[in-house]
């Protein structure tokens, strides 16, 4: 009985390398919303250092605050909502960074929560503008452009805005 | 290669979930890795009928209660299969849902149901509910099927309503964003009590019709002819001249083709040719044909 509760109370650290050499102690239970993560401590390969080869420093950080934000149970929805409303602000290349991040890890919140970003930001704009905010060169010529636009026809009438914001 | 088009394709195709169906369908042009990831998507046809399915299911000698349990397998048989339109995109050949609106509190299971199609590219939507019970409410479309964005329909679309419709709810749509243009709008059977004022602001304010054909008013033909005439003729009425001078087109400009059946009035043949009196420049031909 005194066993089971102090595993309870109990605060396991787990320590997360970032592709940086950067490293982050982070309590269990936060890093487990990561489910990567949940599997290698699962799998008793977490009793060292967990490197992270894919997230570098700057993304890992974000990620971190996240899952601190997502994971605490002090933080009440309202708090939690306006963190997400702040986080999906940051930049693109911010964005598809953590994106990718949340891939790797498998959080699956936060995949959700940045794909929805990307998509706010692809929104009513016309595939040039797309083009222009996520740095896509297109690799069609103007008569395979054209063919394509007639597959759907209806996608590419009436207005759209121009402007990159 | 851009960072974006980097990510893996699942992922891409999640984005596009999150997109209405037209900024989805525009993503093909970007660049190869996109027209790829749109073509992925699952091309899915889904074409659900009661009558159908509980003709299937039981012998012709049944009890109405049993029938009425058969009625709550059929929701349940429709769900399971939409489930995936909850989390991926796809494009839809074709929509079709036929029952028999027994219970209004299936009302919201339907919007939702309607509300997951419409939220993806549909060839074809047809939407067929008929109404058991005459003390029961009606059934009127959610809302979101006529001013959603992502209503795209490219072939046809057809409202079959029996005595269900009530189009008085509608009037509180306004739908002024991108057009969203159906080919072809079909109405059948549409029942008393219609008002044609609503039906005019629930469905060609918002899908933009580029024909209509009309079946069975009632023995209202007539005068459901007459009050469009009267709508196209307000194009040329005191008011500014319709919306000549903005981008966004009111649905005389999309509507190129009637046809209503048992249309007896002056309406039909040479005798009338709205075109040329109201001046309608992308109106090629309006057609009043008598069945």
């Amino acid at each position: 009985m005194a066993e089971a509760s102090s595993s309870i109370t109990e605060k396991f650290f787990l320590t997360l390398k970032s592709s940086d050499g950067d490293e982050f102690v982070l309590e269990e239970s936060i890093a487990i919303q990561s489910i990567t993560i949940k599997n290698m401590v699962e799998d008793g390969c977490s009793s060292s250092v967990i490197p992270l080869s894919k997230v570098d420093t700057e993304t890992l950080i974000k990620v971190i605050e996240y899952m601190k934000m997502h994971s605490s149970t002090s933080s009440n929805e309202e708090e939690i909502e306006n963190f997400d409303k702040k986080f999906v602000s940051n930049s693109i290349n911010t964005i598809l960074n953590i994106l990718e991040a949340a891939n790797f890890l498998d959080i699956n919140n936060l995949l959700e929560l940045c794909a929805e970003a990307v998509a706010n930001r692809i929104k009513n704009k016309t595939p040039e503008a797309v083009r222009k905010i996520f740095n896509i060169t297109s690799d069609f010529t103007p008569e395979e452009e054209a063919e394509i636009r007639n597959e759907t026809p209806w996608a590419f009438e009436g207005n759209l805005d121009h402007s990159l914001d | 290669m851009d960072q974006i088009s980097q990510l893996p394709d699942p992922i891409l195709q999640h984005i596009l979930f999150f997109l209405p169906a037209k900024d989805a369908a525009q993503t093909s042009v970007l660049s190869r890795t996109w027209l790829n990831v749109w073509n992925l998507l699952p091309i899915l046809t889904f074409d659900f009928d009661e009558n159908a399915f509980i003709q299937k299911h039981l012998s012709a000698e049944i009890e109405e209660q049993k029938q009425a349990d058969e009625g709550d397998a059929f929701l349940n048989h429709i769900d399971s299969p939409l489930t995936n339109l909850r989390i991926q995109k796809a494009i839809i050949q074709k929509f079709r849902l036929s029952l028999n609106f027994s219970d209004t509190k299936n009302a919201s299971c339907i919007d939702e149901w309607i509300g997951l199609a419409t939220n993806n590219c549909i060839n074809e939507l047809d939407i067929h509910i008929m109404r058991q019970d005459d003390k029961l409410d009606w059934y009127s479309l959610p809302g979101t099927v006529i001013t959603a964005k992502s209503l795209v329909v490219l072939g046809d679309v057809h409202l079959i309503e029996e005595n269900t419709f009530t189009v008085e709810e509608l009037n509180e749509i306004t739908s002024f964003c991108s057009p969203s243009v159906v080919k072809h709008l079909m109405l059948k059977d549409v029942a008393p009590p219609l008002n044609f004022e609503s039906l005019l602001d629930g469905l060609f304010w918002t899908c933009h019709p580029e024909s209509l054909s009309v079946e069975s008013m009632w023995g209202r033909s007539d005068e459901f002819m007459q009050f469009l005439r009267e709508k196209l003729m307000e194009k040329e009425g005191v008011q500014p001249v319709c919306c000549d001078s903005r981008s966004v087109k009111c649905w005389r400009h999309y509507l190129k083709g009637i046809e209503v059946e048992n249309s007896t009035t002056s309406l039909h043949g040479d005798s009338f040719s709205p075109c040329q009196d109201i001046s309608i420049a992308s109106i090629a031909k309006v057609q009043w044909v008598q069945w």
